[in-house]
Formats: C-alpha cells, sequence, structure tokens
C-alpha cells in the first residue's frame, strides 16, 4: 500500500507532539537564595510543595528544606532531620558525616537530580554557601495493609498478597528465597510516570539469554506512563494479536517466587499489585499454588479437570450447535425427543440462541465484577432470572441451552487463572460462529487453527506450549499429573535454567525406614 | 493492509460460503422407524413413524405412503410432515412378512446406503405380520414404537434369543455368498394388545423368507456363529426324569459360563463335511427333578450334552431342509476347502444342504447353584 503517506501521518503526528522535555542539567548555585528562587520557578503552581527554611545551629547558616507533602514521612522528617540539625551541635562536613539521622543519603550537583529526588519521596536539604545539596531518604505515602490475594485466592497457600508499593512486594518475595542468588535488576520505564521495575530471578539458575530478550524489550520502551502491570505485559509480550496471555499476572507472592525457583523471572512493577512472570508456558495458566500442597492424587485430578473445564467451556456451545442443526443423528434416541420437545417451543435458530445465552451469562458476569458488593447481589438475583427457568417458560430460550450454559460457566469458572479464562471467553465465541456454519467440521478446523496458534505462540523466545509441542517428557510431571513433590529433582526444561537439579537430593520420604 | 484486506476476503468467503445443508432439528422431521412392505394391492408401501416434538409426551406421528423407490418417492414422504424428513436417526428398519415372501426385495433400500446422509445402524425387524397392523397400532401404556422396539431387539441380542443385524449387517450378509441373512422377528399380540419379540427370521440368499426359529434356537444358532455372550441361558427337558400331570418337572436349565466353538470342515464323497465341536461351561440355575449333582454331575453332564447336541443337529437339519446357512458354514468352506467351494459358489445353499454335519457337544457343570 502507500507506505509514504502513513509514515508521513505518523511523522507529523511525533512532531506535534509534546515530548517530556529532557531532564536538567544545570547546576546548584553557592547562594541559598539563589537556589530558592530557581526552585520556586521549576515548581511553579506546586502547592504539595514544602520549603522549610531554618538556622543551622552548628555554624548559624541558613538552610532551606524542600519536600512533597504527601511523599514524605512528616515524623521522620521533624525527628530525623530538623531536630539533630536546628538543635544538634555537630558541624556539617560533607556527606560521610552529616549530622541527621537517617538511613539514606544523597548528595546532589545539579538540578536534574533534585527533581527527581523530589518526586521520588526524598527531602532535599539546601544550605547557604555549599555547591550541592543533599537528599535524605524520607519517603513515604499512602500504603495499604498486606492482605488476602483477590484474584487469587487460595485454601492453603500464604494469605499475603502483593501491594502497591514495589519495595515492599520485592520484600515480599526476598522473605521466600533469602539467598544472594536471587538478583534484582532495576529499571525505570515511562517518561512521566517514571516507573520503578524490578526483574528477580535467580542468578545461577535463570537463563541468560532470556534475561537478555527481557532487558532488551524493557529498554526499548518508550512510553508515557506504565501504570500497571498489566500494561507492561501488553508492552513486551511476544504476540500482542493472541488472545491469549503470554505471561502470568499473580499477585501472590508464593507463586512469584516458586517460579523464580523454577528459573523463571519475576518483573515487580513499582505502584502495581501484581507481579509478572515469564516466561510461561500454556500448562502453567493451570496450576495454581495450592496444588503443592494438596495430596498429588487430588492435585492431579483436579489438573484434569481443568483441563476438561478448558475443552468444555471452549466447546460445548459449539457442539450444542452443530449437533442440534447438522448433526441430530448423534443424539441418542432418548435425548433426541427431550431436546427437540424444548426446542420446538423456541422461535431462534440454535446460533442465535446460543449467542445470546452466552452474551448474557458474559454480561452478568462483567456486572458482577465492576458493581459494588451491596448492588452485586441484584446481578445474581436478575441473572436468575435470565439463566434460569423464567426465560424457558417465556418461550425464548430451550431448557438444553440454559444447561449448555450453566455448564460452560462453571468450567469456565475452574479455571485458576483470570486472562486464560478471559481468552477462553473469547475463543468460545469463535467456536460458534464456526459451529454454527460448518458443524463438526467447522468445530474441528476451528480447533486446529487454535493449536496450530498455540504451538506458534511463544513467552520470551520460549515456545508457548511446551512440554506438549515441542514434547518434553521430562517436563510432564507437572501438567496433567502432578507427581509427588519428592519425585520433582528437576526444574522443568521449558525455563532452560542452568542448574537443572534442583537443590538437594530428597528421596522417597521414608526411604530409609523401608529398609 | 494487504493481509487486512486478504483477511477480510478469506472471511468473507468462509461466512457467505457456510454450509448449505444445514438444517435444524425443529425445521427437520426425524422418523425414528421406518418400514417397507406390499399392501393388500400388492403396492409397494413405506411406513413412517415421526416423534412429534410438542407439548405432549410420546406423541408419534404415523403414516405410510405408496412409492415405487424409496428416493423418487421423498417429496411424498415429506408431505405429510411440517419439516423436512430425513432419514438420519432410524432406530429400527421393519419390513414386513409379505414383503419378505419376495426375492431381491432388498434392493429397494439402495438409497440407504448410496446416500451416506442416512444411517446404517438401525435394527433390522422382520414383522411377522402385514406393516399396516404395526404402525396404526397405538401403544397406550408402552413406549413409543421404535423406542420399543430397538429395546426389545437390543436387550434380546444380549442374551441371544434373536439375533442383532443393523441395516448395514443385511448389506453384508446378503451380499455374502457364503451365508444367508437372519433378522429379529417382532409378533403383534392382538390378545394382549402388545409387540412381543418371537425370535429369529432365516432368509435365503436372495431375502425370501426360508422359516423362523424361537428363542432356544436362536440361542444355539448365537453359540454357532460365536456370537453370544457369556450368560446365554439354555433349558433342556431331560428324558427319564419323571413328569407331573399339568407342569413338566423335567427341565434343567443353565447359563454358558464359557463356550468354546470349533468348526471343522474337510471336503470327500462330493459332499462337504462339517464337524462342530462345542464345549460349554455351565452354571446351573434351575433344576426340577431330583439329583445330587455333587454326587452324579457327570450323568447330568452327559444327559445335558446329549440334548444339546440333539437339538443342534435338529437346528441344523432345519437349515439344510430350507437350504439355507444363516451360521455361515460357507466362510468356512471358502477358507478352508476354496476350490471345492468356487464351484458351488452361487449355489451355496443348495451345496450346504447336502453336506454333512456332525455336531459333538461336550457340557461341564462348574456351579451348581445355592442349593442343593
Amino acid at each position: 500500500m502507500d507506505n509514504k503517506t502513513l509514515t508521513r501521518g505518523f511523522r507529523k503526528y511525533r512532531d506535534v507532539a509534546t515530548r517530556v522535555e529532557p531532564a536538567r542539567t544545570d547546576p546548584l548555585e553557592v547562594d541559598l537564595r539563589q537556589n530558592f528562587e530557581k526552585l520556586k520557578e521549576i515548581f511553579s503552581n506546586t502547592p504539595d510543595l514544602i520549603n522549610r527554611r531554618f538556622i543551622l545551629k552548628a555554624d548559624n547558616r541558613q538552610a532551606l528544606l524542600a519536600y512533597l507533602e504527601g511523599l514524605s514521612d512528616k515524623s521522620s522528617i521533624n525527628r530525623d532531620i530538623l531536630t539533630p540539625l536546628k538543635q544538634g551541635t555537630a558541624e556539617i562536613n560533607g556527606i560521610n558525616d552529616f549530622p541527621a539521622t537517617i538511613g539514606e543519603f544523597h548528595q546532589l550537583t545539579d538540578w536534574g537530580q533534585v527533581e527527581h529526588m523530589l518526586f521520588a519521596g526524598y527531602s532535599i536539604l539546601f544550605i547557604d554557601g555549599e555547591k550541592v545539596a543533599y537528599a535524605c531518604g524520607s519517603q513515604g505515602w499512602p500504603q495499604r495493609a498486606i492482605e488476602d490475594p483477590q484474584l487469587e485466592t487460595s485454601l492453603k497457600g500464604a494469605h499475603q498478597g502483593f501491594v502497591e508499593t514495589g519495595g515492599a512486594n520485592v520484600a515480599l518475595i526476598r522473605r521466600y528465597i533469602p539467598n544472594r542468588e536471587l538478583k534484582i535488576k532495576q529499571f525505570t520505564i515511562g517518561a512521566r510516570s517514571q516507573t520503578k521495575l524490578s526483574i528477580l530471578y535467580l542468578s545461577d539458575v535463570a537463563n541468560i539469554q532470556t534475561l537478555n530478550v527481557l532487558e532488551e524489550r524493557l529498554s526499548k520502551l518508550d512510553v508515557d506512563a506504565v501504570i500497571n502491570t498489566g500494561e507492561l505485559a501488553e508492552l513486551i509480550e511476544d504476540s500482542p494479536f493472541s488472545p491469549f496471555p503470554q505471561f502470568i499476572l499473580t499477585e501472590r507472592p508464593d507463586a512469584a517466587s516458586s517460579q523464580i525457583l523454577q528459573g523463571k523471572f519475576v518483573i515487580v512493577v513499582d505502584r502495581s499489585p501484581s507481579a509478572l512472570v515469564g516466561p510461561v508456558n500454556f500448562i502453567s495458566f493451570f496450576q495454581s499454588v495450592d496444588d503443592y500442597s494438596t495430596r498429588w492424587t487430588i492435585a492431579t485430578f483436579i489438573r484434569m479437570l481443568r483441563l476438561l473445564a478448558f475443552f468444555i467451556a471452549i466447546l460445548l456451545p459449539a457442539i450444542y450447535i452443530s449437533v442440534v442443526s447438522f448433526h441430530f443423528e448423534v443424539i441418542p434416541m432418548k435425548l433426541l425427543s427431550t431436546i427437540g420437545q424444548s426446542r420446538a417451543k423456541v422461535p431462534f435458530p440454535p446460533y442465535m440462541e446460543a449467542v445470546f445465552m452466552e452474551l448474557t451469562l458474559e454480561m452478568l458476569r462483567e456486572a458482577g465484577v465492576r458493581l459494588p458488593a451491596p448492588v452485586g447481589q441484584t446481578v445474581g438475583i436478575v441473572g436468575g432470572i435470565v439463566i434460569g427457568q423464567a426465560i424457558v417458560q417465556a418461550g425464548l430460550i430451550s431448557n438444553i441451552m440454559v444447561v449448555v450454559v450453566a455448564f460452560t460457566a462453571i468450567a469456565s469458572f475452574i479455571l485458576p487463572n483470570y486472562d486464560m479464562g478471559a481468552a477462553v471467553r473469547l475463543v468460545r465465541f469463535a467456536m460458534m460462529l464456526f459451529a454454527s456454519l460448518f458443524g463438526f467440521v467447522g468445530i474441528v478446523v476451528g480447533l486446529m487453527t487454535l493449536i496450530a496458534h498455540l504451538l506458534s505462540l511463544k513467552s520470551l523466545g520460549v515456545p508457548y506450549s511446551t512440554p506438549f509441542g515441542p514434547v518434553r517428557f521430562r517436563d510432564w510431571k507437572d501438567t496433567m499429573v502432578r507427581i509427588p513433590i519428592w519425585l520433582m529433582k528437576n526444574r522443568p526444561t521449558s525455563s532452560n535454567a542452568q542448574q537443572d537439579t534442583r537443590q538437594g537430593d530428597t528421596g522417597h520420604p521414608r526411604e530409609d525406614e523401608r529398609h | 493492509m494487504k493481509t487486512i484486506i486478504r483477511g477480510t476476503w478469506l472471511f468473507l468467503a468462509l461466512i457467505i460460503g457456510g454450509c448449505g445443508d444445514k438444517i435444524d432439528l425443529e425445521a427437520a422431521a426425524v422418523p425414528l422407524a421406518a418400514g417397507i412392505d406390499l399392501d393388500d394391492n400388492n403396492q409397494l408401501r413405506f411406513y413412517v413413524s415421526n416423534p412429534v416434538f410438542g407439548d405432549k409426551n410420546n406423541e408419534e406421528q404415523q403414516y405410510n405412503i405408496p412409492v415405487t423407490s424409496l428416493r423418487e418417492s421423498r417429496s411424498i414422504q415429506d408431505a405429510y410432515t411440517s419439516g423436512a424428513l430425513e432419514g438420519r436417526n432410524y432406530q429400527v428398519y421393519v419390513v414386513g412378512r409379505k414383503l419378505l415372501q419376495h426375492e431381491n426385495w432388498f434392493k429397494i433400500l439402495d438409497v440407504v446406503f448410496r446416500d451416506a446422509r442416512n444411517t446404517v445402524l438401525d435394527r433390522m425387524v422382520a414383522f411377522n405380520g402385514p406393516l399396516e397392523e404395526m404402525f396404526t397400532v397405538k401403544t397406550d401404556n408402552q413406549p413409543p414404537l421404535p423406542v420399543i422396539l430397538r429395546g426389545m431387539v437390543d436387550s434380546k441380542s444380549k442374551r441371544g434369543a434373536t439375533v442383532l443385524t443393523t441395516v448395514q449387517d443385511m448389506h453384508r450378509q446378503i451380499f455374502e455368498e457364503a451365508l444367508t441373512p437372519s433378522l429379529s422377528e417382532v409378533t403383534y399380540d392382538a390378545k394382549q394388545k402388545s409387540f412381543r419379540l418371537s425370535g429369529t427370521t432365516l432368509l435365503t440368499h436372495k431375502g425370501k423368507y426360508a422359516t423362523s426359529i424361537g428363542f432356544q434356537e436362536s440361542v444355539l444358532l448365537n453359540l454357532l456363529k460365536k456370537d453370544a455372550t457369556k450368560g446365554v441361558s439354555l433349558s433342556f427337558a431331560i428324558p427319564g426324569e419323571p413328569n407331573s400331570d399339568f407342569f413338566s418337572l423335567n427341565r434343567a436349565s443353565f447359563s454358558v459360563r464359557d463356550i468354546d466353538t470349533k468348526i471343522k470342515s474337510s471336503y470327500s464323497n462330493n459332499n462337504f463335511h462339517f464337524l462342530i465341536r462345542m464345549k460349554v461351561s455351565a452354571a446351573m440355575t434351575e433344576q426340577l427333578f431330583t439329583l445330587d449333582i455333587q454326587q452324579h454331575a457327570d450323568i447330568l453332564e452327559r444327559k445335558l450334552s446329549q440334548q444339546m447336541q440333539k437339538q443342534l443337529e435338529k437346528l441344523i437339519r432345519k437349515f439344510q431342509k430350507h437350504q439355507i446357512d444363516p451360521v455361515g458354514f460357507g466362510i468356512y468352506a471358502r477358507a478352508y476347502q476354496y476350490r471345492h467351494y468356487k464351484e458351488n459358489e452361487n449355489n451355496w445353499g443348495e451345496a450346504f444342504s447336502d453336506a454333512e454335519i456332525k455336531c459333538e457337544v461336550k457340557v461341564t457343570i462348574n456351579s451348581m447353584g445355592t442349593v442343593k
């Protein structure tokens, strides 16, 4: 097509768009008054900037403490900065012997640094006659207490979920892996948001090439702001047009830690209560933390249940459509009269019936998610009318369709990962379209397309469908079956770990006693 | 951009194409039972039993139409229903006795096989009477005709009391020179106003009615065909045991635990010879006379073997008399005596009727039941 026009259009747009100004490099002044003027100039219309002028007790020099209200811990400023400086007699001899009783301390030389530190919640101390300023680590902002994870509830797992502070989240993971090999690489993304990202991984386990891929993608990012982990995932994933999630977004520190131990990478995004895990494969969306704390037979049963549910959720309405409008010879005789009787009263063709009901279900789900809890009950009551006996009695929908919808709903609720569940919901409609056009043939074509797509997907360069395609039999131990933990001695091959074997050599727990 | 346009074309091609033969369940008439027979004027008639999906349960629409050929008359078949008649859900295909009196009737069913849409797994049933009767009777206290017929055939054939012949099986049996077809036989019991499975109908090679056999004979036929599953039951009168005046007290029944049938063929004196060796291990289920099995099992075993052998021989004589071979001895002949079989290929029934057949039955009792 006309590539030139397109490029020109983009370029024009790019030129017009306002860019964030490059960081200032102008140095600080020696005179405090000049510095103060400059500060007021840079931060015009910033009422939450507090400027506290005082006199140092030690040498009677003028000083100015500036900080952003709300991003700083006021009691810490009073106790650890103002009090020692105003009342203490110790002299200021550069950064190494500063009288303030505060942990983190930086020396700043230009206005760019000042700006950056102020926004990060530091309080900046200007002293008359010094060409440098001091940033004191007095950050403190509104924080939520650590709570139970909302999306990924678990029966037996930990009850601490990630919060909105990156540092706290990293600490939560560190609590699980107190090991010096747990490395953290920090990035700052977002020209305006200056969001801090931390890549966490085990340096002697995780694959370096994957790390390079990840680092390269992150460093190439040039965006305005990254508010949430979900945005980041979309910016760095391999196939942005796929309905399937290519990263796990987890709000559980224990899940994130166990992924790190497998040789995966976890990205903690500051201000976002979920961490991003990669590279992942298809089957890991069917694993949940509880699988590893329930008995392995039961965990295996539940795994298979989830896989079954995956296919039911994708295919059941499609199968209903194709059976009723193409292949009613496959219906057993006794069921035929039941289906026939309930279909006879319905004025709509099966595919319309199915699409209508599935859409209703999706609307109910979405309504239930967004509505505040007190109103939420109403959704349940009203939903019972739409997906229930009333709609059948009204002659709009057949009994069987209601059962089909209910089945699909239950099946899609079983999937432990929300993003995978959402993908399934979308794929279901495509399948229904195929089924309404071509019956079973359509479903088979749809399934083949789906499988081909899953096989072609990659997550950070690692095939999405491992261990099924490419076949890695060794990794099947934690897929459809979850073998006992004492038999899982190796890390999954899909993470290309440097260290293949997990630490320790635990065989059967009672092996010694059996002899 | 190119890919978008191409994708759109592809999508449109898909959507607009669709499948032309799509038909919703409610727009179709899905008869569950079909039948063909000759009426009083020797006109071929096609019978249909069609479930009507309405408020009432078990409502069936039953009608019949004169036909010359099945597909030619399709529009007349449709004419009686609100939907389009689809032959995909037949459970049973019934053939009337009158039609069975004529040879080559099976060729009428060509459309069933040629049009792949039609089902071929429906049970073929021979009705002992005019089909008119079967398709007009309203069975009030019974399930609809297709349900009851299929149920009868399925459950009874499991016990060996009849054969299970699907339309596909029938096709094979007609075109297989080395055996003759057999069908489940159903009779209408006018006195009790209900249908009754009465055994097995045996046809000649051309499909003409030859003879019927009852339950016990059907079990034996199934044992010979090696189609009988474990658990089929046989009952014999033991001669020499005292009898009461009104009811027989000389009967012994057993269910077959295990059976080993061996058929050996040979050819000599311009005749086929077959030797049937049957080893039956039996669990006694009924014994009306007094005999201490624990002590004298061998006596009973011998007597049962004799009786069973006698009945088998009688049954085979019956086959030979009618020049039919529902067991498929011809298949053994073809396998082991091919040269001689080839000579008689086109009139196997005749050749079979001259064959010499010997039976050796050995019954072993391995369970006497829970009473002494």
